[in-house]
């Protein structure tokens, strides 16, 4: 079965003032599957999901070359309107980062700026169903009007991955999204990603080796700003082909 | 000569030096008692026969050992990739190397139950077999001590010499049996059969744990058909 692709990164160089963050990254990720990006701290991954989202927009020195094609298009081609990028992209960071607002009104926060629905009752559905969707509802639904801020760890979390399900995005970058959370939160966001890869693409930066093995279907293997290896998640993990990424996996000194 | 980085966790290292130094002891007892069965098929020593015994639970002792080695290993450590191929790859071997034990007392035993000395062109062949199969684990062992891929294939190639001189000796057993049918002859030369079959298949477990440190090593099964000796 040919997958489809929904990212390309072309010879992507990324630079923040001289500094040169990612050399010359080649990556396809594919449609309807989990790509977890594993590697040392400072080895580029975040600055590479950052870019598929034009996050780095908003930092003065970076400079980028090369191109980031999603459905085909280069996304940072001057036709391309950054805002509405990101709606087709959620976000989900390594710390919870709720609005200090009510459940209710974190998930109706996109909804209402984009304007996306016409009556109260579409914008109940919209936050309803977000919340089903991130595995919250049950939990949260007496207190939709409480802060969002009070829930638990994992529930913040989820919380969060609602919020940007409220938009309607195609992908969801998630940057280290259980790195705060015990194991059963984790396990919970774990089953969540699961689910929502049948709708969306799912892009995972983990420091968890474990958790990539776990979740993605193809993984990437940054060292340095480059990219070291990639491919299916059993391969990578059982027998990859590079010595860089054995030193990383096993735990060995490289 | 496949050589990797040490682990960063220093006591990663410690536990699968462990685990191999479990694996080398064990083998080398084997060795042991491929000798020790040279000397009974040379000699028809009962004592040696009783040295054989002996060692057998000393062989199941390593192998219940190394299991559970290994499995605390995969419990504690959670190893991936190379780390988790040595380990499974040792599970596999100590299974090996026991049936390499029993099959070592089997044919002790079948050995001192002879009815009649066999003839000395046929124990000679038994002795050259036993002495196949010292060799290919003195090899075998050398290729996981030294993590060696093309000492591994090279075992798994040489045991073709074992399968031609099980049925070189096979006919002449057979020719044995014809050429003198008495019924002592006929239940001397019966063992003898399961003797040299029993050693040929030892030369077949030797080949599973040259594949095991090939996989172990290279992360893929060897997947050339390897040479057969001729088929009974």
């Amino acid at each position: 079965m040919t997958k489809e692709l929904k990212i390309s990164a072309k010879n992507l160089n990324v630079f923040y003032g001289k500094k040169q963050a990612l050399f010359d990254i080649n990556l396809n990720i594919y449609a309807n599957e989990v790509t977890s990006l594993i590697g040392p701290s400072g080895c580029g991954k975040s600055t590479l999901i950052k870019c598929f989202n034009r996050m780095n927009d908003l930092v003065d020195i970076c400079k980028y070359s090369g191109q980031i094609m999603i459905d085909g298009q280069d996304i940072n081609h001057s036709s391309t309107d950054p805002v509405s990028l990101r709606t087709r992209i959620g976000m989900v960071f390594q710390k919870p980062n709720p609005f200090p607002k009510s459940l209710y009104d974190n998930i109706a926060y996109g909804p209402r700026l984009h304007g996306m629905f016409n009556t109260k009752e579409d914008l109940d559905e919209i936050v309803i169903s977000s919340l089903k969707k991130a595995g919250l509802f049950n939990e949260v639904k007496d207190r939709l009007f409480e802060s969002g801020t009070g829930l638990s760890g994992g529930q913040q979390q989820r919380l969060c991955i609602a919020r940007a399900l409220a938009v309607n995005p195609e992908i969801i970058l998630m940057d280290e999204p259980c790195s705060a959370l015990d194991p059963i939160a984790t396990a919970k966001i774990e089953e969540l990603i699961e689910e929502l890869k049948e709708k969306y693409t799912i892009v995972i930066v983990t420091h968890s080796m474990q958790q990539a093995a776990r979740v993605s279907n193809r993984t990437a293997y940054m060292h340095m700003g480059e990219l070291i290896e990639t491919g299916l998640t059993k391969n990578i993990f059982s027998n990859p082909k590079h010595a860089k990424t054995q030193d990383y996996i096993t735990g060995r000194i490289g | 000569m496949q050589e990797y980085n040490d682990h960063i966790v220093s006591s990663f290292d410690d536990d699968i030096a462990s685990i191999r130094r479990s694996i080398i002891k064990m083998a080398t007892l084997v060795e042991e008692q491929y000798k020790l069965l040279h000397h009974i098929v040379d000699t028809g020593s009962a004592s040696t026969v009783e040295d054989v015994l002996n060692n057998e639970p000393k062989l199941d002792a390593f192998d219940g050992k190394i299991r559970d080695q290994v499995i605390t290993f995969i419990t504690l450590r959670s190893p991936m990739a190379i780390d988790l191929r040595e380990g499974l790859a040792a599970l596999k071997i100590s299974t090996d190397l026991e049936r390499l034990g029993d099959y070592c007392k089997n044919v002790s035993l079948r050995i001192q139950a002879l009815e009649e000395i066999p003839p000395a062109e046929i124990k000679n062949e038994i002795l050259r077999m036993i002495v196949m199969v010292q060799g290919q684990l003195k090899k075998v062992i050398d290729a996981y001590v030294s993590k060696n891929k093309d000492k591994a294939i090279e075992v798994r190639n040489a045991d073709a010499v074992i399968d031609n001189q099980y049925q070189v000796t096979y006919n002449h057993i057979i020719e044995d049996i014809r050429k003198n049918p008495s019924k002592l002859k006929t239940l001397t030369d019966t063992k003898l059969l399961f003797t040299i079959k029993t050693i040929e298949r030892a030369g077949d477990h030797i080949t599973n744990i040259a594949e095991e440190v090939y996989y172990a090593i290279v992360g893929e099964t060897l997947s050339t058909p390897r040479p057969k000796g001729e088929p009974e």
